[in-house]
């Protein structure tokens, strides 16, 4: 025992001497080469407030939205563990960007840590997926329309994009299922696929190393300097600052936006994606009709599919901006490309002619429903139930079996009272209930001498269990 | 080295301060919304008064909605109205003292029996028998223009 946790032990801290305190880094970093880490910090600040938000929140129509307030209002802390993970969303997304720029403008991309930037360009997928999937979960007028919207780009995808869609949304308009599943992407799917990806980029970045600034393709053999303290503070400050940021933000911001519960219904509501959305959804006014699959499709996919492409293709040897004309001036293009667009979707005032109001009269939910008024039993009696039925009742068999599939009100899971007699004969039901312990030995079912049942009830009961048998 | 211990202990400090507030803010989260918010117990009917006689006690059970988290969960108690030997009239929880299994009322003995540990209650909610730590549980009640009202709890 002591043996296995001293082994743990040194395991733990030769890890923790290779990866850390004895890592050698070439000299000369900045903080930008410091934004991985930082994304990494963002990325667990955003996996802590996830899981507390899931300690309440319900993914059904009928209750996510009475969750989210619940959250918001009721539980100490609510409105900033909620504040922090909406606008965390966005740092991350700030982060991945300003890594991947990063990576772009160094050249860090090129041989050996092409697949670095695979497994990045994979991360990079993810992140938006979490950013689609958390969108709708709050359940208000902004998450279902911007995730409807969202699905009916998907849609337009050839050939696999309606069924695809439809797989997404579990059925042919946003509802219950499409809460459920973006629900279940957005806590197991999607945080198990980061975090393997993370944990493959990060052994990469061991193995290959941190790309010596400025060095040609092929000259790794650089003076290098202890990683520890030095890169790692700037490391945490970059992390520490972004989170400082997001608390900042959620404080000024007063925690996360909710609009009114989401409605069907809502005739002129204008939806609008996150921000960083919103710049694909800008690009899709410019394109109409049969055209559209172009803003969806082709130029998103060419993008992403270059970028993929770029350590293969790229066969410039520098790692120097100033030799990187062609590198520098397309990503100058898609930057901007991207900036300006949305910009342009930040600038347009759309339909939005009014503030996005209440379009349901909801309960409030801490008013209790009326009880109903207090009826004194009196008038005609109730039809008689057969006389077993009766006795079923008073000896309080639905306690703990079911009959009609209602009862076992204690939990002690009795089996089925129309099973009990199936197959079986009177004489042997009646066995069962003078003495249950004589068939199943561990039984918590009370004896007819327990019970105090009569013989005459006893008959009765063992009557109606055939009767209703199947 | 100077210069070392100072980065290291802006690592340190820089995380700590971070991993002290989280923790603090998941504390009060967790703990925080595991209580219900609190709200005044209201009353609701469970009987007539008249109906309760000195003979058998008689089994009521009476409903009410409670707020778990955002939730209006239904609940419902069974209870057992009787006149005590001085005329006063008295309601039992139905739940055994032991682990909790509904009590059920013997008019052949005369005692509430538990069909679970076989415990036996007296009339009055003594135990007679068996594991029971504790008598039954009175419930307070209050009688309104004849009907008897009890505490939503
Ligand atoms: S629960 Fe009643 S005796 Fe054990």
């Amino acid at each position: 025992m002591s043996g296995h946790a001293e082994g743990g032990g040194r395991a733990f801290s030769a890890i923790l001497k290779e990866w850390v305190i004895d890592k050698k880094v070439p000299v000369g970093l900045g903080f930008s080469r410091a934004l991985g880490t930082g994304l990494l910090m963002m990325l667990m600040v955003q996996a802590a407030t996830g899981m507390l938000l899931s300690l309440c929140y319900a993914p059904t129509p009928d209750h996510a939205y009475d969750s989210v307030r619940f959250i918001d209002e009721d539980v100490v802390g609510g409105a900033w563990v909620r504040g922090l993970h909406h606008f965390g969303s966005s740092a991350v997304v700030v982060l991945v960007v300003a890594h991947m720029l990063r990576v772009f403008l160094t050249a860090a991309y090129k041989r050996p840590r092409q697949s670095l930037w695979l497994v990045g360009l994979g991360i990079f997928l993810v992140i938006l997926g979490f950013g689609f999937t958390g969108y709708l979960l709050p359940w208000d007028q902004k998450g279902y329309w911007a995730t409807d919207v969202g699905l009916s780009i998907a849609e337009t995808v050839p050939v696999v994009g309606a069924f695809s869609a439809d797989l997404l949304r579990g059925g042919p308009e946003v509802g219950a299922l499409t809460l459920t599943r973006l629900y279940a992407l957005h806590v197991i799917l999607l945080p198990a696929v980061l975090a393997a990806l993370v944990a493959i980029h990060l052994f990469l970045v061991h193995r290959l190393g941190i790309t010596p600034p400025g060095q040609p393709v092929g000259q790794e053999d650089v003076e290098r300097a202890p990683f520890f303290p030095d890169h790692v503070l700037r490391e945490v400050m970059v992390g520490v600052g972004a989170i400082a940021a997001v608390a900042v933000l959620t404080a000024v911001m007063g925690g996360a936006p909710l609009e009114a519960p989401a409605s069907r219904d809502a005739a002129g509501y204008d939806p609008r994606p996150e921000w960083y959305f919103l710049g694909l959804f800008q690009l899709l006014k410019y394109f109409e009709g049969d055209a559209l699959v172009f803003g969806t499709v082709v130029l998103p996919g060419a993008l992403f599919t270059a970028l993929v492409l770029l350590p293969f293709t790229d066969r410039n040897p520098s790692r120097r901006l100033g030799d990187r004309p062609l590198a520098l001036s397309s990503a100058v293009l898609v930057v901007g490309g991207v900036v300006v667009l949305t910009v342009l979707g930040l600038m347009d005032p759309g339909s939005k002619t009014e503030p996005p109001e209440r379009v349901l009269e909801w309960d409030d939910p801490y008013e209790p429903p009326p009880s109903p008024p207090f009826q004194a039993p009196e008038g005609l009696p109730p039809d008689p139930l057969p006389p077993g039925r009766e006795l079923v009742d008073s000896y309080e068999c639905l306690y703990c079996h079911t009959l009609e599939g209602e009862g076992d009100e204690m939990g002690a899971g009795g089996p089925a009272l129309e099973e009990a007699g199936a197959g079986r004969s009177a004489e042997w039901l009646h066995g069962l209930l003078l003495d249950p312990a004589s068939v199943h030995p561990d039984t918590e079912m009370p004896s007819a001498e327990d019970l105090e049942m009569t013989d005459s009830d006893r008959d009765l009961i063992v009557q109606y269990l055939l009767e209703i048998a199947r | 080295m100077e210069r070392r211990n100072v980065l290291i202990g802006l690592i340190g400090g820089l995380s700590g301060v971070v991993l002290f507030g989280l923790g603090a803010l998941g504390a009060a989260f967790g703990i925080s919304s595991s209580r219900w918010r609190d709200r005044k117990a209201r009353w609701v009917a469970l009987c007539r008064e008249e109906e309760v006689t000195p003979g058998d006690p008689v089994a009521q059970s009476f409903s009410f909605r409670r707020l778990e988290g955002w939730y209006w969960q239904s609940v419902s108690r069974n209870v057992y109205v009787l006149r005590d030997s001085a005329g006063a009239l008295k309601i039992f929880s139905r739940r055994c003292t032991h682990l909790g299994c509904p009590v059920k009322w013997s008019t052949k003995s005369s005692t509430f029996r538990c069909p679970c540990h076989g415990a036996v209650f007296a009339r009055d909610g003594s135990v007679s028998e068996g594991p029971p730590p504790r008598p039954l549980d009175e419930i307070p009640y209050r009688v309104i223009d004849g009907i008897v009202e009890v505490e939503e709890a």
